[in-house]
C-alpha cells in the first residue's frame, strides 16, 4: 500500500490547527502540525511534507515572510506551499507574488481548503 | 460680500470709499478752505453732467497753492484749471487686482492718487483709495495663505486617516474571520466525527468553538458600540446600583479571561459600600474594557482594580504588564492603531477598545488618564464626576 501524502501546518492559532489537521486528516492524509514560525524549517526538513500550509499573521515573523525564507532552502524548492490565512484576498495575492508562495487558501471556506488540498496532493 | 475675503477677483464697486464730488466750475479758494477744514477729505472727484471729468487731491493742490503766488494766481479760477483732469477711471465691474495693476502703472506721484469709478453710462459712481485697495490685497493674500495652508494640513490629515482606516479595515477583517473559520471549522470536524460516532474529541471542541464564539460575539460589540458612538447614538441610561456588585460582576469576568496565565486580580472595593446613581452599563464596560486589556498584556503578576468615591467616582486598573513606551502613549486611545504591527503582533484584537473606553467616558462627562513604564506595567485612571449624575437625578 502506498504511503497517504504528509500536510504541514505552521500556525500560532491552536484553533486553526486543530479544525485543518481533522479537516485534512478526514481525507486521507497524515497532518503534522507547529505551532510558530520559529524552528519551522528545521521542521519542514526533517518531515518533508508534500504540502505546507502556511498562516500569515504570526508573532515576530509572518508566513509570507517564512515562505520566502523556505524557499531560499536549496530542498525546499519545489515543495507547494500555500498561504492559509484570514487576511483580505486581495493581500494574500500580492504576497502570494512577493514571497514565492504557490497559492493561498482562505481560512473558512472549508470546501476551498478540501478542493486545494485534494489538487496538489492528488488522491 | 460674505465671499469677499477669499476672491481678489472681486468687483471694485464694493470697495468704493466715497461718493462726494465737486462741480469742476467751483472756485480754487473755495476748494482750498474745504481742504483745510476737513483733514480727512484726501481728494474730491470732479463732475459734470454726472460724468467725471477730473480729480482735485488734497496734496497737489494745496502744494500748488503754497507755492509763491500760487493762491493770488489760482484762488478766483475754476478748479479745472489746477486739478488732474485726466485721473484714472474705472468700471463698477472691473476687478480689484485689474484696477490696483492699472494703478501701480502710473507714474510715481501719481499713484496714490483716487480713482474714479463709472458705470455702464460712463456716470461717476465713487471713488476709490489706493491705500484700500492695497490692504484689501494684502488681506487677501494673508488669508489665501492661511487658507492654502490650511487646505494642506487638512488634506494631510485625510491621507492620514484614510491609511489608517485601510489598515483598520485589513484588520478587523482578519479579526472577525478568525473566529469565524474556527467556528466554521469545528462545526464542520464535530459534524463529520458525530457521522462516525468519534464522539471523544467533543468536549475541547465544543469549549473552542463556545470561546471562538463569545471572541466573535465581543468583535462585533465593539465594531458596533464604536460605529454608535460616532454616529451619536450612543446614549446615558443612569440609575442606582451598587458598586461594590458591579466590581465582583467584573472579577468574575476577568477570572475567566486570566485561564490559565499565573496572574492574580484583587478588588478593592469601597467601605462602607456605595451606591451610585449613574450609568452602570457604561461603567461595567469601562472597567471590563481596562481589566481586559491589563489581562491581555500581562503575563504574571497582579491586576488591582480599585474604586473611591469622593465627590467624584475614582475608578483604578493597575497591571504588572509590558507597559506602554512614552513614544506610544499618544496614540494609545485612537481608533484603528494598535500598537504592534498586525502581521506579527503577539496579542489579538480590533485595537478599538481603549478608543471605545474614552469616548464612554467621555460620554459620562469623566476623564480617563494614563501613567506606564514600559516593561513594568501601567495604570488606568478613570474620573467621573458624581455632581453631574447627581443633577441628571434631580432633573429627571
Amino acid at each position: 500500500m502506498k504511503k497517504p501524502k504528509t500536510v504541514m501546518i505552521i500556525d500560532d492559532d491552536e484553533r486553526h490547527l486543530l479544525t485543518a489537521k481533522g479537516l485534512i486528516e478526514a481525507l486521507g492524509y497524515i497532518v503534522e502540525i507547529h505551532n510558530s514560525p520559529f524552528r519551522t524549517t528545521e521542521k519542514v526538513l526533517k518531515i518533508k511534507p508534500d504540502m505546507v500550509l502556511l498562516d500569515v499573521n504570526m508573532p515576530a515573523l509572518p508566513g509570507d515572510r517564512l515562505c520566502a525564507i523556505l524557499r531560499s532552502e536549496p530542498d525546499l524548492e519545489d515543495i507547494p506551499i500555500y498561504l492559509y490565512s484570514a487576511n483580505d484576498e486581495e493581500i494574500l495575492r500580492k504576497s502570494v507574488k512577493q514571497f514565492q508562495a504557490d497559492g493561498y487558501i482562505c481560512k473558512g471556506n472549508v470546501s476551498a481548503l478540501r478542493l486545494r488540498v485534494q489538487q496538489v496532493l492528488g488522491d | 460680500m460674505i465671499e469677499r475675503s477669499v476672491k481678489d477677483n472681486l468687483p471694485v464697486r464694493e470697495l468704493i470709499t466715497g461718493s462726494e464730488s465737486i462741480s469742476p466750475d467751483t472756485r480754487v479758494s473755495i476748494l482750498a478752505e474745504r481742504f483745510y477744514n476737513e483733514p480727512n477729505l484726501d481728494s474730491l472727484p470732479l463732475v459734470k453732467n454726472g460724468h467725471p471729468c477730473g480729480l482735485a487731491s488734497r496734496g497737489k493742490i494745496l502744494t500748488t497753492l503754497a507755492i509763491r503766488f500760487g493762491f493770488a494766481l489760482y484762488g478766483r479760477k475754476p478748479i479745472s484749471v489746477i486739478a488732474d483732469t485726466t485721473p484714472l477711471v474705472v468700471h463698477t465691474d472691473d476687478t480689484l487686482n485689474e484696477v490696483l495693476g492699472q494703478a501701480m502703472a502710473r507714474s510715481f506721484n501719481d499713484i496714490y492718487d483716487a480713482i474714479l469709478v463709472v458705470d455702464d453710462e460712463d456716470k461717476y459712481v465713487g471713488w476709490l483709495s489706493v491705500k484700500r485697495l492695497v490692504i484689501e490685497q494684502g488681506n487677501f493674500l494673508a488669508k489665501s495663505i492661511v487658507q492654502r495652508e490650511l487646505a494642506i494640513s487638512k488634506a494631510v490629515e485625510i491621507e492620514k486617516l484614510d491609511k489608517m482606516k485601510t489598515s483598520f479595515m485589513a484588520h478587523v477583517t482578519h479579526e472577525l474571520r478568525s473566529p469565524i473559520t474556527a467556528i466554521v471549522g469545528f462545526a464542520e470536524l464535530m459534524q463529520m466525527r458525530f457521522a462516525r460516532q468519534q464522539l471523544e474529541d467533543f468536549p475541547k471542541y465544543l469549549s473552542l468553538l463556545s470561546s471562538s464564539s463569545q471572541n466573535l460575539r465581543s468583535i462585533v460589540n465593539n465594531i458596533l458600540d464604536l460605529s454608535k458612538i460616532e454616529a451619536g447614538r450612543m446614549e446615558v441610561f443612569n440609575e442606582d446600583f451598587s458598586l461594590c456588585e458591579l466590581l465582583s460582576e467584573v472579577l468574575e469576568t476577568c477570572k475567566m479571561l486570566v485561564g490559565e496565565k499565573p496572574l492574580s486580580i484583587e478588588v478593592d472595593c469601597p467601605d462602607p459600600p456605595a451606591t451610585l446613581y449613574g450609568d452602570r452599563i457604561k461603567i461595567h464596560q469601562i472597567l471590563l474594557n481596562l481589566a481586559s486589556n491589563a489581562i491581555k498584556y500581562s503575563d504574571r503578576g497582579i491586576i488591582v482594580i480599585s474604586a473611591k468615591m469622593t465627590d467624584e467616582l475614582q475608578l483604578t486598573v493597575k497591571d504588572t504588564g509590558i507597559g506602554i513606551k512614552k513614544t506610544d502613549l499618544q496614540r494609545l486611545f485612537s481608533a484603528f492603531d494598535q500598537l504592534e504591527d498586525a502581521k506579527t503582533r503577539r496579542h489579538e484584537g480590533t485595537g478599538l477598545g481603549l478608543n471605545i473606553t474614552k469616548q464612554l467616558v467621555q460620554l459620562l462627562g469623566g476623564r480617563i488618564n494614563v501613567e506606564s513604564t514600559f516593561g513594568v506595567g501601567s495604570r488606568f485612571d478613570v474620573i467621573i464626576p458624581q455632581n453631574i449624575q447627581n443633577i441628571v437625578q434631580e432633573a429627571s
